[in-house]
């Protein structure tokens, strides 16, 4: 583990100070400055855990008397595939995706590849969130540990779910407008207007119908007891709210 | 008699109504309705640098950085913007160059992040963090056809650091710390090939460093250094390939540097040999022109043009220099160009960006004013079309809504659409949607804006807000309505107030002008002899309809304006009504006060009356820190008192226009988010009587942090904060009911008179409130929030959240709703109430901005139309959106989607429907006669 991380530095020939991460098959590790000593050691007491995390976090000695800093770095992945493909006039591109830390705190871009970085955060508990029109991100619940340097917890927060690796996903695409129903029947009728003419169909065509299955004498009936029963007097529901 | 209709045939008809209404529920729009009723306009503010670039093939591009921190490529010819980035503020860009004419490269916070922007698209490119120490001044450099590499180097040189970045992907190549001693590095020059960097520094305050560096890898190659007779100030410029002019410590002299070779030579000249009177401080402006530097007092300008080392000569002079700002940096060979060339141009270009552009990213208040009435005679409605076109129009549309139109009648309906010039016309309309937007700016520029289509109808510097000759910097503060007129005063234009001080301290004297809202002259500017803290417009109108205003000054005395007879014996019968609260953040105090006749320092002055403090809630300041204070609107409109429950119970909302909001945090948690345990975190919601500094209403929140967002109307308030123990933001909500009206429920109480509702409500008698709160998960973080104002408050109401993504979301207020609950009972389902869920929902349709950002926005107003259902809804930031929002639908009037050719096809349809019936019961009885 440690050998193919530190190669992977050698065949770059990289530094690695205060520079961006670095895109490692499909994974990647950032170093902060100086850091690469600590981080390797943290790699080589666990390697498999700080390959597999995708967060290199590291003490960043750099400035004597300075905070402590560390690197958070992630990956925004948007499937090009699928937003083009709906083609709401929005660019498939990142080209305006934004990275919120801490409600405004800071703010960054994402890299053409989705990459984003922030260095120099202090240990505790932060909130990344994403802003990229026409998809819905949840925000982020990133724990930097200072007890245990370099152990960096993320969660999504909508979901609770824990992420493995700092790749960040849109919950769903966002679609802004209302789609126009497609012309039927069914819309034509259900307007007001059609409402007017169905209920005169009803009227005409199916009311004679039941007139006739009633019974003569039942409407009689009917009849007879409206006149019977008394109406309903104001005085009298005066007389009842009094009491 | 009729026989009662059977039961059957009444439900049926309730299923159609049931669906009818269920149709009408959603209150989202289509796409192509965008740009009916809304507008966005694009701004970059005010630019304050710019690279010039060319491409052999396509337009040529300007590259600008704006006061507001934005980087923007535009267009050179049309001012067209090709792409924007707007930086957050806590990061703000200081440098800006081009590299390899590909990349535009960006160094922000203080020298601490560099990134590279793709000139054709701005796709970000790269960004590198680099160390550097905040004080120093960086300095971005980027070395010119490296013939070493194909990549350039971006070198950043900030204090004792130098950085060399590659330009194709943001990688350090090398970086150098000089060890001197409080060294700080003031140019970075290049050797004509290109492989030796000359880095000059200043130590201390009069030894100049010279250090020559390998450009490939950083290492020194010689160090010089000099020592000066007198001391420097550090301001040093470039001026010719190898002369360095720098300012003396005393900005009185300039010491003329040459560096040749190995060696410095230098010589020092008085400014006072060259320019006559300086006054006030001297700088040394960069202008990328050989052998010319260009030197600003405080109120002239004067280009010098270096001859040698011997001597400098003045050009030219400038008197009040009017874009004076920054100078361009002109990367182009446009050296060889007259300089006076390079004046004009550079006066070209930013009279056309900033005459356009620059005052409307950075409002500061809106109000709105009614446009003209329309005059007799010119029926307008005539001329615009007759009815052969208006049919054509609607059977255009109807085929729109049948789905049947082709491509080509597609785009006629939606041009047909767009060009409505009704709702571009300069007079008042029935409906109240046509008004104009009086923005004040921080420049204090005051701008009106149509709401049809958002051009701008006039627009005034104020001279009263102007930079005046004696330096002072004067800040505009608020625009108010000053004269609305109505009835008698019916032909009077309305005006405007502005009010302002002529510094930026709190203790500057106050400016006045009131200016006419059609044609935004100044009508009256008045000099105060007093400072302004607080401006409170009161509902009283004198005889020409002009509003009554308070100002209060730091002595705590109020001044009343207009100053005229009639308004101060109006004011003074409603004196002893007259109450006003004051929010101390830093003493974290809230003091209410009221007015006393005559003020003690000047007794003939009857405009001027002293104020008492009544009232005073002191906050321990270990333990809460006033966040934020909120109160409703001063021209809501409520139309209910009572609001009926489910069991036909009557709950009566505590409405009262002193109604305060205020939050309080603990220390800790006023801080950014992770910076405090939930522990020691907690913010405290209070509802306070403005009158008489009672408290209504007390709730903590164990383990909240800010920032808290409120927003206040009729008897609630929604306040937006962190919670740090879900770690996600959270929205409450506190409802409060008056509980000493609630047994007003018996009809015949009503009917009898014995009820106490008409029994005047007053601040001084004990409230029996009951509250109701309830709080709610939100995904997002919030910038601003506000809520719909509707003409007669009938309306139901929407929460308008400004989201950190620089959207505008409109919440029903139903989903806010305290007394949600899990399992709401049949009755409470038909009232309309949501079952509880634990966060709030985010439906994409319901963004009020829909598929457009208001980059960096900072506002958001409501304003009531004169149509009760509808509302003007005008977002601000760097960008301008205005839209119409209808927050329950437009149920009082027809949309515009309405078609009325469907309509005349129903009538056709139910006619020829009743003549079939007719003959057709006619041949009926015929028949039946016959049998």
């Amino acid at each position: 583990m440690v050998g193919s991380a530190s190669g992977d530095t050698a065949r770059d020939g990289r530094k690695f100070r205060s520079a961006p991460l670095l895109g490692v098959r499909g994974r990647f590790l950032a170093f902060d400055a100086a850091a690469g000593w600590s981080a390797r050691c943290l790699a080589a007491r666990d390697g498999r855990k700080f390959r597999d995390s995708l967060f290199g976090a590291a003490a960043a000695a750099y400035q004597p008397g300075s905070a402590e800093g560390y690197t958070i770095a992630g990956r925004i992945k948007i499937d090009a595939a699928s937003a083009s493909a709906k083609g709401f006039g929005l660019p498939s591109k990142t080209s305006n995706t934004k990275v919120i830390l801490n409600g405004g705190q800071r703010v960054t871009f994402a890299r053409p590849d989705g990459y984003f970085a922030f260095h120099n955060v202090p240990a505790g508990t932060h909130l990344i969130e994403v802003s990229s029109m026409g998809y819905l991100f949840s925000p982020v619940r990133v724990d930097i540990s200072a007890r245990n340097p370099g152990h960096i917890q993320a969660a999504l927060t909508e979901t609770r779910r824990v992420l493995n690796e700092l790749v960040l996903e849109p919950l769903r695409e966002e679609q802004y407008y209302e789609i126009r129903e497609p012309f039927s029947i069914m819309s034509l009728l259900k307007s007001p207007m059609g409402l007017m003419l169905g209920f005169m169909v009803i009227m005409v065509f199916v009311m004679p119908k039941m007139m006739e299955n009633i019974d003569p004498e039942e409407i009689k009936q009917a009849q007879e007891q409206m006149r019977n029963s008394p109406v309903p007097s104001f005085s009298g529901l005066l007389a009842r709210a009094n009491s | 008699m009729a026989p009662p209709p059977p039961r059957h045939l009444l439900l049926i008809l309730l299923g159609f109504v049931a669906a009818a209404s269920l149709a009408t529920l959603a209150a989202a729009m289509y796409e192509d309705q965008v740009g009916l009723a809304d507008w966005h306009q694009k701004y970059i503010g005010k630019v304050k640098h710019a690279v010039y670039h060319s491409q052999k093939s396509g337009r040529r591009r300007v590259v600008v950085l704006t006061e507001e921190n934005v980087i923007a490529s535009l267009d050179l010819r049309s001012g067209d913007i090709f792409w924007r980035h707007v930086i957050d503020k806590n990061d703000p860009v200081d440098q800006l160059s081009l590299s390899l004419g590909k990349y535009a490269v960006t160094l922000s916070s203080g020298g601490s992040i560099l990134r590279a922007w793709s000139l054709p698209d701005g796709q970000m490119v790269w960004e590198t963090n680099l160390e550097v120490s905040k004080l120093s001044k960086p300095l971005l450099h980027i070395l010119s056809n490296n013939k070493v590499a194909k990549d350039n180097l971006v070198l950043v040189a900030a204090g004792r650091w130098i950085y060399a970045v590659s330009s194709i992907d943001g990688v350090i190549a090398w970086e150098k710390e000089f060890s001197l001693d409080g060294i700080e590095i003031k140019q970075v020059l290049q050797s004509p090939e290109n492989d030796i960097l000359f880095v000059v520094g200043i130590a201390g305050s009069s030894k100049l460093n010279l250090y020559q560096l390998n450009a490939k890898t950083g290492e020194v190659v010689k160090h010089i250094q000099e020592s000066f007779p007198g001391a420097l100030c550090g301001e040093a410029l470039l001026v010719s390939r190898n002369v360095l002019v720098a300012l003396d410590e005393t900005r009185s002299g300039l010491f003329l540097i040459e560096i040749k070779g190995e060696s410095i030579s230098y010589n020092k000249v008085h400014l006072s040999d060259l320019v006559q009177d300086l006054s006030g401080t001297v700088k040394l402006l960069p202008l990328m022109s050989n052998g010319v530097i260009a030197l600003q007092e405080s109120s002239t300008l004067s280009l010098l043009k270096l001859k040698g080392i011997d001597g400098l000569e003045v050009i030219q002079s400038f008197e009040q220099p009017a874009a004076l700002s920054e100078a361009l940096t002109i990367t182009e060979k446009m050296k060889l160009l007259p300089l006076c060339t390079i004046w004009v141009l550079k006066l070209n270009l930013l009279s056309n960006l900033q005459v356009i552009e620059d005052g409307l990213a950075s409002i500061l208040d809106v109000i709105t004013s009614e446009l003209p009435v329309e005059k007799d005679g010119v029926s307008v409605a005539n001329v615009e079309h007759n009815l052969f076109e208006w049919l054509k129009g609607h059977v255009l549309k109807l085929k729109g809504t049948l789905m049947l139109a082709s491509a080509d009648e597609l785009a006629a309906i939606q041009a047909l659409r767009l060009k409505s010039s009704e709702k571009n016309k300069m007079t008042r309309d029935h409906n109240g949607f046509r008004k104009l937007l009086i923005v004040l700016t921080k420049a204090g520029k005051v701008i009106a804006l149509h709401t049809g289509d958002g051009r701008i109808i006039w627009s005034n510097l104020l001279p009263s807000l102007r930079t005046s000759k004696f330096g002072e910097i004067p800040s505009a503060l608020g625009i108010y309505q000053w004269q609305v007129p109505h009835h008698r005063v019916m032909r009077e234009n309305p005006s405007i107030l502005v009010v302002g001080r002529s510094g930026t301290d709190s203790s500057a004297p106050g400016v006045l002008s009131v200016l006419d809202s059609y044609s935004g002259e100044e009508l009256n500017s008045l000099r105060f002899d007093h400072s302004v803290v607080q401006i409170i417009p009161l509902t009283l109108k004198d005889s020409s309809e002009q509003r009554l205003h308070l100002i209060v000054d730091s002595h705590s005395r109020a001044h009343l304006y207009p100053r005229s007879p009639d308004a101060i014996s109006l004011f003074l019968h409603e004196m002893p009504n007259t109450y006003f609260y004051t929010v101390d953040i830093e003493k974290n105090v809230i003091r209410g006060h009221s007015l006393q006749k005559s003020c003690y320092l000047s007794f003939d002055d009857e405009y001027c009356f002293s104020t008492k403090e009544l009232w005073s809630i002191i906050f321990p300041s270990d333990a809460e820190r006033i966040a934020v204070s909120e109160t409703q609107k001063m021209n809501e409109v409520v139309h209910t008192q009572a609001k009926i429950i489910a069991d036909q119970d009557v709950m009566y909302k505590y409405l009262s226009k002193n109604l305060v909001f205020v939050a309080t945090l603990s220390p800790k948690a006023t801080g950014e988010i992770g910076s405090a345990a939930p522990e020691e975190s907690w913010l405290v919601a209070y509802l306070i009587d403005a009158v008489t500094g009672r408290i209504l209403h007390r709730v903590t929140h164990h383990g909240a942090q800010g920032p808290v967002h409120a927003v206040v109307s009729e008897n609630w308030v929604v306040y937006h904060y962190f919670n740090l123990r879900a770690h996600r933001f959270e929205m409450a909500v506190i409802e409060i009911y008056d509980q000493s009206r609630a047994d007003n429920k018996d009809v015949m109480k009503l009917i009898l008179g014995k009820h106490n509702l008409s029994a005047p409500i007053t601040s001084y008698t004990r409230p029996e409130v009951m509250v109701k709160s309830q709080s709610y998960f939100f995904t997002h973080s919030v910038k601003t929030m506000a809520v719909t104002q509707t003409a007669k408050g009938i309306t139901s109401k929407q929460i308008l959240i400004g989201t950190i993504g620089d959207q505008v979301l409109a919440l029903d207020k139903r989903f806010v709703d305290p007394r949600r609950s899990v399992n709401p009972t049949q009755q409470e389902k038909e009232e309309g109430l949501l079952p509880l869920t634990d966060s709030l929902p985010i439906i994409p349709m319901f963004y009020v901005t829909h598929s457009l950002q208001v980059e960096a926005l900072r506002g958001i107003i409501s304003i009531p139309s004169r149509l009760e259902s509808t509302t003007h809804v005008f977002t601000y930031g760097v960008d301008l959106f205005y839209t119409r929002l209808a927050p329950s639908r437009t149920y009082d009037s027809l949309t515009d989607e309405f078609s009325y050719a469907l309509l005349l096809i129903t009538i056709a349809a139910l006619v020829a429907a009743i003549i079939f019936t007719w003959i057709w019961s006619e041949k009926k009885e015929l028949s039946d006669k016959w049998r």
